[in-house]
């Protein structure tokens, strides 16, 4: 026969025969099913009858010579192989056994516990976290962002589905020590702060760089960059508002500094503009210096020059005072009773008495009982009548009535219930309060006098306007608002610093290296052209700051862009937006502990 | 292979191998043969038998008797039979209406495999090879009293009732046909009494045929009428002849064989080229056209051991064709002879057509053919030897071929895995052969176009299937009986001893502890959607299911 | 044909892993311009070209379904995971990571695709090796071949000694020839295609030519024909077993690498999201 038989190689069989492994010569049946030796005997003998027979097949070489043994078992028997796996079967195993392993492993080494103890040590952890976070993590560690990282097996499983990321929505971690992106004014409210700031990426990561593409992508005016196709600036840019104070450059710089009576008190031609504005300071503005140093050696005398008068005698009809009653107080002179009642003020009574005891100046009827009321409290009590009328109209007291001496007042009420004229000490020249023969009144001992400021401030607040009238014009008393504007938004306000304009959103402009590029100073007129046409002593002329004309030129695009251009200075569109709402760059002004302090000019 | 080597070398003669050494019925009584010898067939024949072929001779070793009882079958359509028959008593049948399906001849239809079964695949690991269910096999042993499937017509009764029959009685001759030409039988014939028939085999009948005249004529005239018209239609330079000069070729058109019938046997031995038939010798004068009609003929050049095979020749194929038309169409012209020689690979039936006829009837009628000679002639050593190669093995007989890159298979016998889970976990083939080259032939079974496995059956298990042109083998008709096994020249079916599902093999019950074995083979994955799993498993493309034709044009490429 | 409809199908899943590539390139391209964290979709595409590749041990378990070529899922399996290394380098950068967990599945996935790398370098060159031995044997088949060659060739060695009466071919066996034919042989340099074995059985049997009896020197020349026939079954066993056992590195890995995954995609939706 030359069929072939029982020759199909499988090769995926399990087993292979233990002889072959050894490089001896493998058994013809190969290990049996289970895994035993297949090859222990070389036949199954068979019974017939009484005879056992031998059925070694033929391509073995058929029936052995001999036969099986009397007990059925075959005669030519040899020790069983040890089967060993195939590769097949290896490789199986090999595969189970990684991946149990690593099953193993990561459960040993990850979720809950580590095997390898330390609380810091995390196998879990992705990397070093950033310069800043590394310090100011409160110690308890990774549970500072992540809230899932120390919770049972469960709701560690939860935390798959849930969003436990440490920017969601809903409990965003970062938001406790960073402000951003949450006020209405934002235009960039992002969905995370993970998709552009990346944590666990070492010490010095950066902060993610934008790239213009990323901004074209939203904003539809796209251009190639800065000096190819950005919009030109707004009209009027930067000036938005009209200046706090009442500065007018152009007068001063064409006018007063080449004065020759102010030669020695007026800058140097080519420091004027750097005299008063100090530029070791720039940043977003190149604050002014203190008025000491850029104001006072010209306009100091102003400051003393107009009293506030508090309170003025104004002229009774009768009187409404008995003398006798403050006899013991007052102890003043000898009285005597006059038939006839003459006042000895024939004045109406200020605006500021008006406002505070309200009634009408011109009601003579009416203003005699609190006029003489307050005198009479004034006696008794000093100025807490006063006070409290200042009190009850909201005003602050304390710093309006600094340093008034309740001596004084009695003395001079006592002058006035008496129907004559107080006569008090000289007048000091460094002011502070004094009374008049008919008046109180309060002199300005300095520029920033606190005094001067809290009463127009209170005058501002009041929105009453004999009292503005008097008060808040440039030759009112203290000659405060000779120089600070008064403006009415939403309320009336004094412009008492000298920057009040609010920082542009998601934009940020750094005076500081443009003013070093030829020296301090040497630069100011490359960008602040002055307007010789226009003068800005007219914008005071009315409440509304936004109307006004600029004292100087608005700031093209061009003049930036003869340096930021590709060839020069190529700056991106965050070299002067920022993407974050906020002054200045993120870090500085977006962490919550600093922001309730704002910065001063 | 050491063992045969050995038992060779231990003899060193052996006797010269005859012409009746095995008969066609060893047991041959004499009555039977009486029977024979006194049948008018036999003693009509007038002619003079050589002494070394005696005709007495030819019926005691190359015919028998065959008894049948009811509802035996004696040929199933699409078999591939050897043996012609005279039916002597008793009447036979042939169902023509409906035909009787090729289930209930005991062969198998490619159905295809279930979805659950191939779950089930994948789910089920057992390890044990060729497993039975034995419950559900009607088959149980070769020698049980039991008449195997396949061997008789089921519910003779009802299918004598239900179907339309031809009827064949005493005297009809039938099956010399296919017995003679190696094509698959036309009908399905079964015994519908007790029957008695002779049966001879082909080489009595080719035999008895040369020398009577009168066998030779009715045969002859057989063929004629049924089988060449309708093998001339299909010929390409002929199909478009009119109905006049097809008869004309029809009536002259002489029949050859060359050859052995029974190559395979020999072919196993010995492969020697030289010692194959010659029909055509390069540089003589062609003497009418040569059409194959069935086998393989070497198309070669040169002499010797310079002969290179330069293509070969299939069924439909012609030779001599340009040399005879330029001959005809140049009447001055000297030199026609045949460029090429003609040898037989195996056996060859060979169809020619006389001069005469062709420049008659043929060649007015046709277009110049193409001249396929020069195309041929530049071809190289290392073109040839691929032919040869193929040729040799007789890898031409293969339609379904598998042959494997082995420069991009990395031998990770995902194929023969793949077989497997197509097949219950067994593969059914080899991933072995001998390499050419580049190339291997495994031991895959080639699904040829001369199927000799097919020769012999008992039980019809082996048939082909008619849908898809494969080879299958129907398991539970099989008795296991190993013709085909030792037929198929290429070792390309296994014999396999069956198991249940403990492992335990299966045995006949007879106390020898004979196994039950039934024969496997490449079935051409029949119910697998998308074709054979092997050629799908493979992730490097290295393996491939082809004919020789396409395969030598890409090969070469 | 066949080559051609190959060269197609290949290119064309080569083609559409490019545009893949490509498009998914361009999307995180576009996330990134609207400041969306591209880690999620890089990481999802990355997942995906990581999953393709695993599921090809899946196709060769449903031989028995029509679910495509298996060269098909083989073209997949490479070029995913090719592209798996450029989505790799889309979702973490060139850089290597730090946290623990994230240098091992950059440790695993690095040896993963680098031994697919060596295994399909290695596949493209040792077939041919093979194949130009000339001979052709099942891996395994070669022990039982082996064992033949062994045994034929101990009896050749003792057909010399008992025909020409000489113990050179038995001491000589004993010292040198047992040891080749014991089992396979020069396994590192049949893998790296060197010639030491071919030149050690050379020199072997030069020396024994130089001596031994004319007369048997049949029996001489038969031990040589299986020294070089057990050349190519060793060329054989060394390839064939390095085919087979570089899959012994490369599976464990990749699952070693799939679990790790697992918990990545865990941690870090713990984590942060």
């Amino acid at each position: 026969m030359s069929a072939p038989e029982n020759s199909y190689n499988r090769p995926s069989y399990p087993h292979i025969c233990g002889r072959a492994k050894l490089w001896g010569k493998p058994c013809p049946l190969g290990p049996n099913v289970d895994g035993s030796c297949g090859g222990v005997q070389e036949c199954k003998p068979t019974r017939s009858g009484d005879r056992w027979k031998c059925c070694r097949p033929r391509s073995q070489g058929g029936a052995c010579a001999n036969g099986p043994l009397p007990d059925g078992t075959c005669a030519n028997t040899q020790p069983p192989c040890r089967p060993s796996a195939s590769v097949r079967i290896t490789r199986f195993r090999l595969v189970a056994a990684a991946a149990f392993l690593t099953v193993a492993l990561l459960f040993a080494f990850g979720s809950g516990g580590n095997i390898v103890s330390s609380d810091d040590f995390s196998f879990k952890n992705a990397g070093p976290l950033r310069a800043g976070h590394a310090e100011s993590m409160s110690g308890k560690g990774c549970v500072d962002c992540h809230e899932p990282h120390e919770k049972n097996a469960s709701m560690f499983l939860a935390a798959i589905t849930k969003n436990s990321a440490p920017d969601s929505a809903e409990n965003n971690k970062c938001l406790d020590c960073h402000v951003i992106g949450t006020s209405a004014g934002d235009p960039h409210k992002v969905e995370t702060c993970v998709s552009c700031h990346k944590e666990h990426a070492g010490l010095k990561s950066p902060v993610t760089s934008m790239t213009d593409a990323q901004c074209h992508s939203c904003h539809k005016v796209k251009f190639a960059s800065f000096s190819e196709g950005h919009p030109a600036f707004k009209k009027g840019y930067p000036y938005d508002l009209r200046t706090s104070l009442n500065f007018d450059h152009n007068r001063h710089l064409s006018i007063h500094f080449v004065d020759a009576r102010y030669k020695d008190k007026a800058p140097s031609e080519g420091e004027t503009c750097i005299s008063c504005h100090d530029t070791t300071k720039a940043e977003r503005n190149v604050p002014i210096k203190s008025f000491e140093a850029s104001c006072a050696a010209c306009h100091n005398d102003k400051i003393k020059s107009t009293a506030l008068t508090v309170f003025e005698l104004p002229e009774f009809e009768k009187n409404p005072f008995d003398f006798k009653d403050f006899e013991e107080v007052c102890r003043s002179v000898n009285v005597e009773a006059e038939d006839e009642f003459e006042s000895v003020s024939t004045e109406q009574p200020n605006p500021i008495s008006a406002m505070l005891f309200d009634f009408d100046p011109e009601e003579i009827g009416e203003y005699s009982g609190p006029i003489a009321e307050f005198l009479k409290q004034s006696i008794d009590n000093g100025p807490s009548f006063l006070g409290d009328k200042i009190k009850d109209l909201d005003g602050n007291s304390f710093d309006m009535l600094n340093g008034l001496s309740a001596e004084m007042l009695m003395q001079a009420a006592c002058s006035w219930v008496t129907n004559q004229e107080y006569e008090g000490p000289e007048i000091s020249e460094n002011g502070g309060w004094f009374a008049d023969e008919l008046s109180i009144k309060y002199r300005a001992r300095k520029h920033g006098d606190p005094v001067m400021k809290a009463w127009l401030d209170f005058a501002a607040d009041q929105e009453n306007d004999p009292v503005s009238e008097s008060l808040l014009v440039s030759d009112g008393p203290g000659g405060c608002i000779s120089c600070h504007g008064v403006s009415e938004t939403d309320a009336v306000r004094i412009g008492w610093k000298s920057v009040t304009r609010p920082a542009a959103p998601n934009f940020k402009y750094p005076h500081k290296p443009h003013l070093n590029v030829l020296g301090p100073g040497t630069q100011c007129q490359t960008c602040h052209v002055i307007d010789k046409s226009v003068d800005t002593r007219k914008n005071f002329e009315q409440l509304d700051p936004e109307v006004f004309k600029a004292g100087f030129k608005q700031i093209s695009i061009e003049t930036c862009s003869q340096c930021h251009n590709k060839q020069r200075v190529d700056v991106g569109c965050r070299g002067c937006h920022s993407f974050h709402g906020g002054e200045n760059s993120f870090a500085k002004s977006q962490f919550k502990h600093e922001t309730k302090v704002k910065k001063d000019y | 292979m050491s063992e045969e080597v050995n038992s060779l070398s231990a003899s060193t003669t052996l006797e010269r191998p005859k012409r009746w050494d095995s008969a066609f019925d060893p047991d041959l009584v004499e009555k039977d043969f009486e029977t024979i010898m006194s049948r008018k067939e036999i003693t009509e024949i007038d002619a003079s038998f050589p002494p070394s072929l005696p005709l007495d001779g030819i019926v005691r070793n190359d015919m028998r008797l065959t008894r049948l009882e009811r509802g035996d079958i004696m040929v199933r359509e699409g078999d591939y039979g050897n043996s012609a028959f005279i039916l002597i008593e008793g009447k036979v049948h042939i169902a023509t209406n409906p035909q009787i399906s090729v289930e209930q001849l005991g062969g198998s239809s490619a159905k295809v495999q279930s979805i659950f079964s191939r779950i089930q695949g994948l789910l089920k690991k057992n390890w044990v090879p060729e497993v039975r269910m034995i419950a559900n096999n009607k088959q149980l042993s070769q020698t049980s009293s039991e008449r195997p499937a396949g061997t008789s017509i089921p519910n003779i009764d009802n299918v004598m009732e239900t179907h339309e029959m031809i009827t064949l009685g005493e005297g009809e001759v039938f099956g010399e046909l296919a017995a003679l030409g190696r094509t698959p039988r036309t009908a399905t014939i079964f015994a519908s009494t007790d029957v008695v028939a002779i049966e001879i085999r082909w080489q009595g009948l080719r035999d008895i045929m040369k020398y009577d005249t009168g066998w030779r004529k009715r045969i002859d005239k057989n063929y004629r009428e049924t089988a060449l018209a309708n093998h001339l239609s299909n010929t390409e330079i002929l199909k478009d002849l009119s109905k006049e000069a097809a008869e004309h070729v029809s009536q002259g058109a002489l029949f050859e064989t060359y050859g052995a019938f029974d190559w395979h046997h020999d072919f196993k031995n010995k492969k020697s080229a030289a010692a194959e038939v010659i029909i055509a010798k390069e540089g003589d004068y062609p003497d009418g056209l040569l059409l194959i009609r069935a086998g393989f003929a070497r198309l070669a050049k040169g002499s010797d051991y310079e002969r290179r095979t330069i293509s070969y020749l299939g069924a439909g194929d012609t030779f001599g064709l340009n040399e005879l038309y330029s001959a005809w169409k140049n009447p001055g012209q000297k030199d026609f002879q045949l460029s090429n020689s003609l040898t037989a690979l195996g056996y060859v039936d060979i169809i020619r057509i006389p001069v005469e006829v062709l420049e008659e009837h043929v060649f007015p009628n046709m277009p110049e053919p193409e001249d396929l000679s020069s195309a041929l002639d530049e071809r190289t050593a290392a073109d040839d030897h691929l032919m040869e190669w193929a040729v040799d093995n007789r890898f031409i007989n293969g339609s379904q071929t598998m042959v494997i890159d082995l420069d991009r298979c990395n031998r990770c016998d995902d194929c023969v895995r793949a077989c497997g889970n197509t097949h219950g976990g067994n593969p059914r083939f080899r991933r072995e052969g001998d390499p050419f080259e580049k190339w291997m032939v495994a031991n895959a079974c080639m699904h040829c176009k001369d199927p000799v496995c097919m020769i012999g059956c008992p039980t019809g298990a082996i048939n082909r299937d008619q849908y898809s042109g494969s080879v299958i083998i129907n398991d539970t008709t099989c008795i296991g009986c190993a013709t085909c096994a030792n037929s198929c020249p290429f070792e390309n079916i296994n014999m396999v001893s069956i198991r249940n599902l403990e492992g335990s093999i299966i045995t006949d019950g007879s106390g020898n502890g004979t196994p039950i074995m039934k024969a496997t083979k490449c079935d051409l994955c029949a119910g697998r959607p998308g074709g054979p799993a092997c050629v799908q498993a493979c992730p490097k493309d290295a393996l491939q299911r082809v004919d020789f034709r396409d395969f030598h044009a890409q090969a070469r490429l | 044909m066949n080559e051609q409809a190959r060269k197609k199908r290949i290119i064309f899943i080569a083609m559409f892993f490019l545009l893949a590539l490509l498009g998914a390139w361009w999307w995180i391209q576009q996330q990134s311009l609207e400041l969306v964290d591209t880690v999620w979709t890089s990481g999802w595409v990355l997942l995906a070209s990581i999953f393709l590749p695993s599921i090809f041990n899946l196709r060769k378990r449903l031989a028995a379904f029509n679910v495509g070529k298996a060269s098909t899922w083989y073209a997949i399996h490479v070029v995913s995971g090719f592209a798996a290394i450029f989505f790799y380098i889309l979702h973490a950068g060139f850089k290597i990571p730090t946290g623990a967990y994230e240098i091992l599945l950059f440790t695993l996935f690095a040896l993963v695709s680098v031994t697919g790398i060596v295994g399909y370098v290695v596949q493209a060159i040792l077939p041919r090796r093979m194949t130009e031995t000339g001979e052709e044997i099942v891996y395994e088949k070669i022990p039982e071949e082996i064992y033949e060659i062994r045994n034929s060739a101990k009896s050749a060695m003792l057909a010399y000694t008992e025909s020409s009466g000489s113990n050179l071919l038995s001491k000589h066996y004993d010292s040198a020839l047992r040891w080749f034919f014991e089992q396979p042989r020069f396994y590192i340099n049949h893998v790296l295609g060197g010639a030491k074995a071919p030149a050690w059985v050379r020199s072997q049997f030069e020396a024994i030519r130089r001596f031994a009896s004319p007369d048997s020197m049949e029996h001489v020349d038969e031990i040589e024909r299986l020294a070089l026939h057990k050349l190519n079954v060793d060329t054989h066993f060394a390839c064939q077993d390095v085919m087979k056992r570089w899959l012994l590195v490369h599976l464990p890995l990749a699952v070693a690498f799939l679990v790790t995954v697992v918990w990545h995609i865990i941690l870090v939706h713990v984590y942060a999201s």
